[in-house]
């Protein structure tokens, strides 16, 4: 149990604080990264081994990859820009802290009466994944199917196009 | 069967590049090709079912159970819709001046958009409606931004940032469903929730927020007029006649046909959003100088009609919203068709450099007086007929005020149409249009097919009720009060 | 086997409000992607312990399977869009997109 709670706080919700109040967009992903580690091993904790290796490699790898990708090739702020927009930067997201803080103590406190008496039923469960995801879930894996189709025509569409008519 | 829906427009989609390959043109054929065979095989369901066996409900699970789909009276007016509006748009875009190598795509992603509609409208639990929803939104970004000009770039980023907060709200509803009731079937949900506690509430709030952002509902309505607006105009064919209809509306209703049920609280709040969506979206409407910009908030008016009429939760009233859902398709994709005409013909789409456009191009002003009057509810055409239907189904269930203020939209609605075909169409021509005409037959067929639609629902109004509408009452049967 | 399901759902709620004050306070069109990705990763913490705790956990993973493939694909686009309107406009800033109003 305390190694659960200290991993959500250090490696979920720290790192998201900080991906949202760093300056600089690149440590801001890695912070990025950090929150998808963390919830890799919340995962684990919580018996779902494949799902975290999934977020591992797709979540905390492939997205990574997007958001370094997409920050490098859109252009650098220049210095004095940069000094001028990093007060303005801070001066909206220095609340950020103190209302997660407000939030997360008042639901701490008030536990009992939000999650005390849930009760849930335990449905027995014996196929594996494979099986549901299969056996189950065939039209999901239509969709997903379709949405690889859309990203990849949307993408090189975009691309064609984006470079082209300038 | 029903597999069909959803394999022939995918398999469509991903032959498109070999397409491409052997046949320069043929890209287009394919689509207007396959939106055929969809109308069709509608039709056929329509016929078979209706005609001769009188049992609408069908269901399929495939390979065991892995796939499973459903239809019911309900999606097959939904899936008709969708059938039409995609022929339209196909149609209208062989004569779009895109760049020649983006045609294909355009197809491709026409396709894709319309397996994403039907594969919703067919899905039977919670979380494959999401997947589907998200193709849809996924398709509608790129296409929105398609021609990469900065207005469609900016419409579509405001869509995608409204879209992913609807997004997590209906996946956290999601997970809070499924943590209580241990599924996310809605049959399993249905039984599932009737415990009523604050984690069902929960999810249902979180949910029904969702939908009501997707839908454009008026305080989430932001984005929905800019990314009508920027978007190219067979995509704002598409947009408007039925994909945020599907994605917002059609969904909430089953959300709410299927799992939870009408409560009073509910009703109130949903009469309430949509009247104050169809006022509003009336008076916002009547001040804008934009063709396309008037229709998109005329589009938010008729949406909150489709509302009232389904909080009403009377048989009476889910008919009048599912007509209207299908009359609003089929008119509204008929405006935008016009405006498309008009922007195609002149180069322009604001008011005060449009005019007297009646006398250069007749078909298209002809179309599009029909498509108004529709709008507007004018007897005998259809749009009349639902909301005529919607405003007794108001009445009859003890709502005299919220009927009262349909029938004042409505009178709103006519003043800012009857303003938009005197601007653009009536009176004397503007100075510098007269060189105008008519545009290609390719842009004034589909709006001829949409008018004569509009104008054969109106007129056998009674047998299309009978027989398409009203198996839609069956559903009544599956309420949990 | 312990029941986390009320400590998970407090992060969820945490990470989530995390999520929606940068999408609504960023001025950086990739910030507000960043923001984007936070509410993701609170849902899909919270299917894996709506699972844990109702006992349906190989149900919630192969949910959550198909939602990061679908997620990645939305950000991919979202990204792509991105590039695209520094391309135009040479600025990443939420206040330059204001060509549509009214």
């Amino acid at each position: 149990m305390e190694l659960h709670i200290s991993i959500l706080v250090f490696l979920f919700i720290i790192p998201a604080i900080l991906a949202a109040i760093c300056r600089d967009l690149l440590r801001s992903v890695i912070a990025l990264l950090f929150c998808s580690l963390g919830l890799t091993f919340l995962l684990f904790n919580l018996n779902a081994p494949l799902a975290g290796v999934f977020e591992l490699s797709v979540g905390a790898g492939l997205i990574s990859v997007l958001f370094i990708n997409a920050i490098s090739l859109t252009r650098p702020l220049s210095a004095e820009e940069n000094l001028a927009r990093r007060k303005d930067h801070y001066r909206r997201f220095i609340g950020l802290p103190f209302i997660i803080i407000i939030i997360a103590a008042l639901l701490w406190f008030n536990q009992q009466q939000i999650f005390g008496n849930l009760i849930f039923k335990k449905t027995a469960e014996n196929a594996t994944i494979g099986q549901i995801l299969w056996g189950l879930r065939g039209l999901d894996l239509i969709g997903q199917i379709v949405i690889l189709l859309v990203g990849v025509y949307g993408i090189v569409v975009l691309f064609k196009r984006g470079r082209s008519n300038d | 069967m029903l597999l069909g829906f959803v394999f022939v427009p995918l398999l469509g989609a991903a032959i498109m590049p070999f397409v491409r390959k052997i046949w320069a043109k043929g890209s287009t054929y394919l689509s207007v090709v396959v939106s055929t065979f969809l109308v069709v095989t509608t039709g056929w369901i329509a016929y078979h079912n209706i005609l001769t066996q009188n049992s609408l409900t069908l269901e399929q699970w495939i390979f065991g159970q892995s796939i499973a789909l459903k239809v019911d009276g309900l999606s097959l007016v939904i899936l008709a819709a969708i059938g039409l509006v995609s022929l339209v748009t196909a149609i209208y875009s062989a004569g779009y001046s895109f760049h020649p190598d983006s045609r294909p795509g355009f197809n491709a992603l026409l396709l894709l958009i319309v397996t994403g509609m039907n594969g919703l409208v067919m899905a039977t639990d919670l979380f494959t409606l999401y997947v589907f929803l998200e193709i849809v939104s996924i398709a509608a970004y790129i296409l929105i931004s398609y021609q990469t000009d900065e207005y469609g770039l900016e419409g579509s980023f405001k869509y995608m940032m409204l879209s992913a907060v609807a997004t997590t709200f209906l996946l956290l509803g999601t997970a809070l469903l499924f943590a209580v009731t241990g599924s996310v079937s809605l049959t399993d949900l249905a039984i599932g929730v009737k415990s009523g506690n604050l984690m069902v509430q929960l999810g249902f709030a979180f949910v029904m927020f969702a939908f009501l952002v997707k839908a454009g509902m008026i305080p989430f309505h932001a984005w929905l007029p800019d990314a009508y607006t920027a978007a190219p105009a067979p995509v704002s064919i598409l947009l408007a006649g039925i994909v945020t209809k599907v994605g917002g509306v059609y969904t909430l209703m089953r959300v709410i046909l299927g799992v939870f049920g009408f409560s009073k609280s509910f009703s109130a709040m949903l009469l309430f959003i949509g009247a104050v969506s169809a006022v509003f979206g009336a008076f916002l409407a009547l001040g804008q100088k934009d063709f396309k910009r008037m229709l998109a908030f005329s589009s938010i008016s008729q949406i909150g009609y489709i509302f009232m009429g389904f909080a009403t939760g009377s048989p009476l009233g889910l008919i009048g919203a599912t007509f209207h859902f299908f009359n609003h398709a089929v008119f509204k994709s008929l405006l935008f068709l016009n405006a498309g005409a008009v922007e195609q013909a002149t180069g322009t789409r604001k008011f005060d450099e449009l005019g007297g456009l009646a006398s250069r191009m007749p078909i298209t002003g002809t179309t599009s007086v029909i498509g108004i009057l529709s709008t507007a509810g004018i007897p005998p055409l259809a749009g009349f007929w639902s909301k005529l239907i919607i405003i007794i189904a108001l009445w009859q269930t003890g709502y005299h005020l919220y009927a009262m203020i349909a029938v004042f939209a409505s009178v709103v609605s006519l003043a800012y149409l009857l303003t938009l075909q005197h601007s653009v169409f009536f009176g004397k021509i503007k100075e510098g249009l007269e060189g105008t005409q008519e545009v290609a037959p390719v842009f004034y067929w589909p709006a001829v097919i949409m008018a004569s639609v509009t104008i054969a629902c109106g007129i056998f109004f009674p047998i299309i009720i009978d027989k398409l509408i009203l198996p839609v009452n069956s559903l009544f049967g599956l309420l949990v009060k | 086997m312990t029941n986390y399901f009320g400590i998970d759902f407090m992060a969820v709620i945490l990470i989530i409000c995390i999520g929606l004050y940068t999408l609504v306070m960023a001025k950086n069109l990739i910030r507000m992607l960043i923001g984007f990705e936070l509410m993701t990763k609170g849902v899909t913490l919270a299917f894996i312990s709506a699972g844990n705790a109702n006992g349906r956990i190989a149900l919630s993973q192969s949910l959550v399977i198909t939602m990061i493939v679908v997620e990645v694909v939305s950000i991919a686009t979202a990204l792509a869009i991105v590039m695209l309107i520094q391309h135009k406009k040479n600025s990443l800033n939420v206040r330059s997109l204001t060509n549509l109003k009214g």
